[in-house]
This record gives structure tokens, sequence and C-alpha cells, in this order.
């Protein structure tokens, strides 16, 4: 059985170059609470390369109960060793190490993942994924870098097609093209065609083209309906067609913003990525617009028709404009990647995170107060700085739910919210800092999600909290 | 007790769950994480259900299985190595399939409540029968990908698996299928559709409805071999040979007709058998696995033939439906596609992009095929972790009686990951889960009724709610529309049927039904039945008819049972209707 075979299934979401980083991947995993050691398990069954376990403590009757990977018998043990054990043994492609210390120096070695299990962690060097299981809540805080994506993956493909901003080939064949002849000729108008002539007849009558969504949907879609006034239901394909994709005539107006929003930093001009953002920028000065990818959608029309629009027109450019684009990264990145990146360019993505010192210090403000999962939050850092103060969790015995009270009141000024629910107070107190496997399970699955995404460099990962409330099985996303 | 547990649970919910008794379907991906996190939640007894045997594939994500188990039963080695953490559990291991008949319902009332972990929606779709059948409560999860969803299904409370046609299933043109293949799937999907359509029940919904004289095969004699093989040939030849030079016009226009016929190879039988050749561009040869590998043409000519014979055989023949885990079924249709392939490009010849473009149109291994056919989507061990956790969450809710809090539960790549939301009443129309339905099929010339007398039969029932569907099940933009007649719709009223002409078929079915405001709603709900009437085109009538073969009799029953009420006005006009229409 080859390593293939196993992994398959995976390989169709994340792609052979996605599995081979996962594959050189180093993982760090602090702690052996459930929680992080089921977000490990589901990395090293997809073969993560190598895992590194650190935990101080000896497996107990607790850990027994709660932690699938500790065996009963082995009580006394480190409780990193048996951890490591148990997963290496699911998945024989992974390699791995565990250390039995209390303070573990991470700068040392490089990691492409630490997973901080029950325990708030701020070094800012690696891609850092945080975890906490409190009774039914959890909390996943995410911290990277640098977090710039090529492969989004969205869900819906936008198509660079340029009938907002057509290159002069393409406006020339738009304009020769009249909206005059038989039934027949007219049912095989290309829907680009439509929504270019739509938009040049909107931009005469009203002086301006579409902006707003209901400018967008209503009139201008009218605007369509208009050039096909007469011909019958049954020969309005190619016309309804180009209403089901308006918004892909808008595309390349609406990524002007996402460019600019793009922050180079000078220093850390050696990354590919940064090479291909600046030849980008000196790309879209020299024309006004960025290199086309190939992507073309199917559409209703003559065989003849399309196979001149994708090869002869469209495809043409693409390869002038790959070429173009080639030149101005200077030989810095290789052929593939640069393909890679045109093709994706309508859905480049970065994010800057907030670290983990910024948000402790001052969480930003959230809107919606009212939503269970903030109060959540709330709580949580409560009972957090509870257990600074004395090194245990608060019980319900009336002097500690008095103690997280005045700390409750004391964080919600610090957000600026009036209060919480004494009710939410009380149950959190139940928990006594309880870790229950369903909520480790959880939000292990969705950590161990988030990790692929930072390993993998695919996907968009999320920014940069998220809370899960087990009582209504419900998770929020907030940016503290 | 569990002191974790005993902190979170109240002793009543604890006991409850120590005392249940649950039964687990499917030991694979999702099911692996239920059962851990079932056994680390509390939960004693349960008994364990599957029919598969573990692959490879499977051990990226399915952690109680090693290496050395493969080929070995999920079910078995499951109850095992969850038995090595829990000794004292109490744990039964079926290894079998659920559509056996002892697993009835009385077998499934033994249990409190019942967990589906299944990736094969024939199965499911007989799980969600048996506990509609058997008042069982039903914990369902499904993922692909980053993708998933966890959800109860109670029944007469909250919709069934059944309830909605399944998401994201695409449909294609008939057209698409039968003339104009262009991307893999089209060609699986004739194949399965073929499968279907000489093996299964008839059903006029079937893309490839008339494509061929079933009496041959249904009235064969099945035990004459020779004269199987016979048929198996003359098939063949139809399919890939005569059907393909006789071109596809009529169904697309007739330039494009003319682009594609003369790209067109078709292929004779013995043509077929000496074509040696292997069509990839693919090196083969670190492939191990022969149903993983392109094979010599000839190979998809001999195993038609061969499947075509050996299902016939199969006993129970005229019932089947393509099955993902059915090999026969499976590999008849790779050598159909494979064979529709040849036919639609043979070499990658560059004619529309459209047609061949890059792996778009290609020669499919059987694995391939069984994926594609399958819908077999990727899992990973992370979605199936979320899911199962959310299920073991919601199946304390379901002990704890706790029905208004039960939600459907959307795993999602982003956003918010997790998102529940109501759980949606039962469909009225559904066929698994509502109160009765009755469907009445309307039969009459669509190039000589308007629109318009429909609408007065239907009204003259108590409907006024239509649909249109197209024969590959879209509905087209008139879906919901109010029946009544006004300016705006005197147009409509008076267009023949046949001027419905939709993009993938001249004749559209039509459906009429009770629109959900009208007080025929309330009428039909009373009758606990709900009538559709479902209109469709046959060129040698007439006049409407209403056909005696759908449930005529079981209508009669139902509107019959209305004497009792202040209805009988309404009663007796429909009965005269009734009578009035029939044949």
């Amino acid at each position: 059985m080859s390593s293939n075979d196993k992994y398959d299934r995976q390989v169709r979401i994340w792609g052979p170059h996605g599995q081979t980083k996962l594959q050189n991947a180093r993982v760090l995993l602090l702690g052996c609470d459930p929680v992080g050691v089921e977000t490990l398990k589901n990395l090293v069954l997809p073969g993560i390369g190598y895992v590194v376990i650190v935990d101080s403590k000896v497996v107990t009757e607790s850990d027994i109960e709660n932690n699938f990977f500790i065996p009963h018998d082995t009580i006394g043990q480190s409780r990193a060793k048996v951890v490591l054990e148990y997963l290496l043994e699911m998945n024989q492609d992974v390699k791995g190490e565990w250390h039995q210390v209390e303070n573990f120096d991470v700068k040392e070695q490089h990691y492409d993942l630490i997973i901080a299990n029950e325990q708030r962690f701020s070094e800012t060097k690696f891609n850092l994924i945080e975890l906490q299981t409190y009774g039914l809540v959890g909390r996943m805080r995410l911290y990277s870098p640098k977090c710039h994506i090529i492969e989004t993956k969205p869900m819906n493909q936008k198509y660079d097609l340029r009938i907002f901003n057509p290159f002069q080939e393409l406006k020339e064949y738009f304009d020769s093209i009249e909206f005059e002849g038989d039934v027949d000729y007219l049912s095989h108008i290309p829907y680009i065609v439509i929504l270019y002539k739509a938009l040049q007849k909107y931009h005469k009558e009203k002086g301006k083209y579409p902006s707003t969504f209901s400018e967008k949907h209503k009139d201008f879609k009218q605007v369509i309906l208009s050039l096909c006034e007469g011909l019958e239901y049954q020969y309005t394909g190619n016309f309804y067609e180009a209403i089901d994709n308006i918004d892909q005539a808008f595309n390349s107006e609406n990524w002007k913003n996402s460019l600019e929003s793009i922050e180079i930093e000078q220093d850390v001009n050696e990354d590919q990525y940064f090479v291909l953002i600046s030849a980008l920028r000196q790309f879209v000065q020299i024309h006004g617009a960025p290199p086309l990818g190939k992507a073309f959608p199917d559409m209703k029309c003559f065989t003849q028709t399309y196979v001149h629009l994708k090869n002869t027109l469209y495809g043409t450019k693409v390869e002038k404009d790959f070429q173009a684009f080639q030149a101005l990264c200077q030989n810095k990145v290789d052929d593939e990647t640069i393909r890679l990146f045109i093709e994706n360019i309508q859905d480049l993505k970065s994010i800057t995170y907030r670290t983990i010192q910024q948000e402790l210090q001052q969480p930003n403000e959230v809107e919606d107060y009212d939503n269970d999962c903030y109060i959540w939050y709330i709580l949580l850092r409560s009972v957090n700085e509870f257990y600074n103060t004395n090194n245990r969790w608060p019980t319900q015995e009336k002097g500690d739910t008095q103690q997280l009270q005045e700390i409750v009141d004391k964080q919600c000024r610090l957000v600026n919210v009036d209060s919480i629910p004494e009710t939410h107070v009380i149950e959190i107190c139940r928990y006594e800092g309880a870790k229950l496997h369903m909520i480790a399970s959880v939000l292990g699955g969705m950590a161990s999600q988030e990790a692929v995404k930072l390993i993998t460099n695919q996907f968009v990962p999320i920014n940069n909290t998220l809370i899960y409330n087990g009582l209504k099985s419900e998770a929020s996303i907030f940016e503290f | 007790m569990n002191k974790t547990l005993s902190l979170l649970y109240s002793p009543e919910t604890y006991e409850k769950i120590r005392n249940s008794n649950i039964l687990i379907i499917g030991v694979g991906g999702i099911g692996c994480e239920l059962l851990k996190v079932l056994t680390n939640s509390g939960y004693h007894k349960m008994t364990i259900l599957d029919l598969d045997t573990i692959e490879a594939t499977n051990l990226n994500r399915q952690f109680y299985f090693r290496k050395e188990h493969v080929g070995m039963s999920k079910a078995l080695v499951g109850k095992e190595s969850v038995m090595k953490k829990h000794p004292d559990l109490d744990i039964t291991a079926i290894h079998g399939s659920i559509f056996e008949e002892k697993y009835d319902v009385e077998f499934y009332t033994q249990f409190d409540f019942i967990l589906c972990a299944l990736d094969n929606a024939l199965a499911r779709e007989h799980l969600g029968r048996m506990c509609l059948k058997s008042n069982r409560i039903l914990v369902d999860a499904g993922t692909g990908g980053f993708s998933g969803q966890a959800n109860v299904v109670k029944r007469f409370s909250y919709q069934c698996n059944n309830c909605q046609p399944s998401k994201g299933a695409p449909q294609y043109a008939v057209c698409t299928i039968r003339a104009s293949p262009s991307q893999p799937i089209h060609c699986v999907t004739y194949g399965m559709s073929l499968y279907n359509l000489l093996f299964g029940p008839l059903d006029e919904s079937n893309v490839l409805a008339g494509l061929l004289d079933l009496a041959q095969v249904h009235s064969c004699d099945k035990t004459d071999e020779q004269l199987l093989q016979s048929l198996a040939l003359r098939t063949f030849n139809k399919l890939f040979c005569e059907d393909i030079k006789q071109g596809i016009k009529g169904y697309v226009k007739d330039e494009e007709a003319n682009a594609i016929n003369q790209h067109k190879y078709p292929i004779s039988y013995e043509e077929g058998m000496n074509d040696t050749k292997v069509y990839t561009t693919i090196d083969q040869s670190k492939i191990e696995e022969e149903d993983d590998k392109i094979q010599p043409f000839k190979y998809y000519v001999e195993l038609f033939v061969k499947t075509f014979v050996k299902i016939l055989q199969t006993p129970g023949v005229g019932s089947f439906k393509f099955d993902k885990d059915d090999w026969d079924s499976v590999k008849f249709v790779a050598a159909t596609t494979n064979l529709r392939t040849y036919n639609f490009t043979k070499k990658f010849k560059d004619i529309d992009p459209r047609l061949i473009e890059g792996d778009k149109m290609k020669y499919l291994s059987v694995n391939e095929v069984r994926q594609i056919g399958g819908k077999i989507i990727p899992a990973i061990a992370s979605t199936n972790a979320i899911a199962a956790a959310i299920q073991v969450s919601e199946s304390k809710k379901v002990l704890e009686e706790n029905w208004n809090q039960l939600r459907m539960n959307w795993i999602q790549p982003t956003y918010d990951k997790i998102a529940p939301t109501y759980l949606p009443e039962p469909y009225p129309t559904c066929n698994h889960c509502s109160p009765r339905n009755v469907y009445l099929h309307l039969y009459c010339n669509f190039d000589t009724t308007i629109f318009g007398t429909i609408v007065e039969l239907a009204k003259s029932f108590g409907l006024n709610d239509y649909d249109i569907y197209g024969q590959s099940g879209t509905v087209y933009g008139l879906h919901n529309k109010q029946l009544k007649r006004d300016g705006a719709n005197e147009r409509i009223y008076n267009k023949l049927l046949s001027k419905f002409y939709l993009r993938d078929t001249p004749y559209a079915n039509m459906i009429f039904s009770v629109f959900e405001q009208s007080p025929g709603k309330q009428y039909y709900w009373q009758l606990g039945c709900k009538l559709e009437l479902i209109v469709m085109h046959r060129a040698d009538i007439k006049v409407p008819q209403i056909s005696k073969i759908t449930k005529l009799e079981t209508a009669l029953e139902q509107l019959k049972q209305l004497k009792i009420s202040k209805h009988q006005e309404l009663y007796e006009a429909r009965m005269e209707n009734l009578v009035r229409f029939s044949f």
C-alpha cells in the first residue's frame, strides 16, 4: 500500500502541492489536554510531517476519563510520551519527539505551527493556534506572522472577462457585433457581448455606470431585457445567462479596491509573494489592468464563436500578459507560481493578525455585543484572570462567584460593555474548568481545519478568534 | 461516575445517557469519531452495524483502523478497538447490511434512537424510511471536504432527509447527456441512467427514457445464455454504433449538430474487439491496482457484454438502481462510460474546446467511474470530528426530550464555521414522511391543449399552484405562481402547452398542487393527504384524461372519507371530475 492511496481523498481538496507542504511541516504541541491532542490527531491522520509534544505532567485518572489518547494502563507515565506513542501508532508516516519539561524554548527550531493547548502564548515568530475549552464553551485564537494567500479557493469562481474594461482587440470585437439578425443569430450572442452592450446602453441613458446593488440587479437587468425585446422566451437563454452573470461584469472594478488594500512591507521584499505583488503593481500601472487569467466560462453560443473568443481573443491576450508579467518578476519566481498567481489574482487575500499581546491588553470592541459568544469570550477572559490570581478555577462557592463578578465587571469596562447576564456567570461557575471530550472534539476539528489552511497556505483562515458555544452549538468569529 | 461529566450534566441526564441503548449505522469516517465521542461522553450500551471492510483509503481518517486491518470488517475491528480503551462497555458489533430483512421495524424499536454515519445515498434513504416506520429518532450527519451538517430527524415534527431533493446533485440537460457530452461526468451519468433504464424499474423521468425497446430486455428468457449474449451485442451496436451514426439532430441546433456529428466515432462490437490501444497519456507503470488503470479499449467492449449478461441473470433484475458498492453495476457503468467517451472524442481531436479541452473528456478507470458516479466526496478527519461531536451534542437534547432546542447544524469552511438554523417543518408533499400523498397523472396532447384548460381542470380539484418541470427535473421560471385569470396571465392562459418549450425538452411536465395560503391546503390536510396533478404529453390523446394506472383508486378512497364532513359538495364535484376525466 502506498501513501498515495491513503491520502487520495484529501489530496482532492488541497492538491498534491498542499499535501507536500503538510508532509514537510513541523508542528509543536504545548500541553496534552484533550483539545490540542484532538487537533493533532486530525493532522497526524492526513500525514503531517513531524510532531513535537511538550508537557510537564504525568498521567492521572482524569486524563483517562476525558482524553481518548491516554490509555488506562498508563497512570504515572509522562503525558507527552503516552500521547505521542498513541498518535504515531495511528500513522506510521509521521515522526515525532516528546519532552517532559516545564519551560520549553521554542526559538531554537523552526515550526510551521504551534498549538498552544489550554494556555495563552504570545510568541510572534510562528503560526499559532491557541485553544481553550471550558465546560461547554470553547475558544480558538489564530495568529500568523505573515498570511498572504494565493489559492483562496472561493466557493464561487470569479472570472476576469474584461466586460467593463475590454482590451483593444476585445473592444473591437464587441463593437462589431450588431443586435440585428434572425432569431438563431440573436439567441447565440455570447452573454459577455450582451453585458458589454447593455453597459454601453446604460451609460448612454443615465450618464454613468451602475454601481449600487439595486442599480446592477434592477435597472441594469431591465436594460439587458430591453435588448431582447420582441424575442420569444425560448430564444432568450443567452440573455438570461447574462442576467445570471451580471456580477461578472463588475469583477475587475471590485478588484481594484482589493489590490490597494494589500500592503507591501519593504523589509521582506525577498519573499516571492512580494515580488509578485510589486510586479502586479507595475503591471497595473503600465497596462491599466491586471494580467488576464486563463479561466473562461462556458457560455451559450455557436462553437466557432466560442473557439474564437477563448483561443484567439482571450487566449492571445493571456499569453501576452503572462510574458509581460514574467519579465516584471525578473526570474525571482518560477513560471508555475506565476501562472498560479495570475489565475487567482481576483481572489488574493492578505491578513494582518493582531498579536496575542495586543489582544490581552485591549481586545477590539464588538458591535454585536448581544451575541452569546461574545459574552462567553468576556467570561473566559474573566475566569482566566481568576485563575492567574488564585491558581485555581472559580467554583459555585459564594466567595468565588463574588470575586469572579468583580473581575467580570472590570473586563466589561475594558471592552465598553455595560454588564452581562448573571445567568451566564452562574453557568460558568458550574463548570469549574471541566474539559469535556465533546467540546474538545468539535473545537479540535475546527482547529485542525484552520491548521491545514495555515500550513498549506490555501483557503482563508479565520481572523482571529472563534468562540464555540456548546449550549446552543453555535460558533462566532471575532477579530479581537 | 465520570467526574467531568457529573459537573456538566444533571444527574437525570447522566442517568439517561448511561441507560440508553443506541444504534450506530456506519463505522466509517464519521462512525469512528462518533464511537470515540460517545464512549467518552458516558454512553454505555450500543450496537454498531457496518457492511464494509476496511480499505487503504480509509486510514487517513478512520483512526480505529491500522494498516494490518485492511480487508477486515469495520464493525468488528471497530468494536475491538473501542473495547481496548473501555473494556466495560456493552457493545454489539454486526457485520451486515441494513437492507437485510432481519433488520425490520422490530429491530429498530429496541433502540432509543439511531445515529447515522453513512456515506451511501441508498442506504441512507432506507435507514431514513425504517426510522420513520419504527418511529425512532434519527441523528444524522454528513460531510464533504471542509463542509458538512448534522441534524435530527423526528417524524412529523421536522423534515426528513427526503423532504428536499438533495442539494448539490447537479442536473444535466437532456441534450447534454443524450447528444453532446462534454465532460466525463456526462458520460458517467449516461452510463448510470442506462443501467437504471435497463435493469431498474420503469421510470419516465430517466433522461434516456425511450432510448431502447425495453420489452426485449424484460421479457427474454434469462436462462438462455446464448440469447442474452446476442441481446447484449445488439444493444451494444444500437447504442454505440447505429444511434451515433444516425446523428443527434433534433436535440440541438442544426449547425451545432453538424459540427458535433462531424466529430463522432461510431464503433461496432467487431471493430471494438480489434482496438487494443490504451487511450491515455498518463504514465501507468506505477499504478498497481487494475481498477485504477485505463485498460486497452477492447477490455471495455468485453466488459460491457459480460456485465450486461451477468446483471440480467442476477435475481431481482428489474428493480436495480446504480449503487457504488455493487461492483457489477460499477463495472457496467465504467464500460458504458468509456465506450461513450470513444463515440465523442476518440483521441482528443481539436474541435470545440468545450468538448475535449485538457482533462475535460477523458477515459476513466473503473475506480474513477465509481468515484464520480457514487458522488464520493473527499472526506477528512477534521470535518468528521466536528460533525460527529455535534451529533452527540444533539443526541443529548434528544434524550432530554428538549425538542425545541434541536437544530440543523451547518459546518462551513469559513464565516462562522458552525451555524445552527431551525429545523424545517416536514415538506407536505414528501413521499416518505408526510401524511399520505395522492398523485393523479393527467395525459393530454400538448400540441392541441391550451394552458387554460388545464388550469380550469386543476382549479376544479382545488389546486391552484403550479410548477413546470423539464424532464431532467429542473424547475423553471414559473415556479410557485398562483393560478388566476387576469390581464397579466391572459397571454399565458391561451398558450399551447407545447409552447412552454424549455431549454432541455419540448414537452415539460407540469405539476399542479395546492398553494400555501389557499383554502385548498387546509382541505387536503384535513384529508390527511395531499393531491398533486401531474400533466404529461401524449400525442395520441384528444381530450385530457386522467390515467387509471396511478393511484386513482387511492385517490377515490381518500376522497370518499370526505363524506363525513361539510365538504360534501366539494367532494361530489371532485368525484364527478375524476370520473369524467378517467380512461
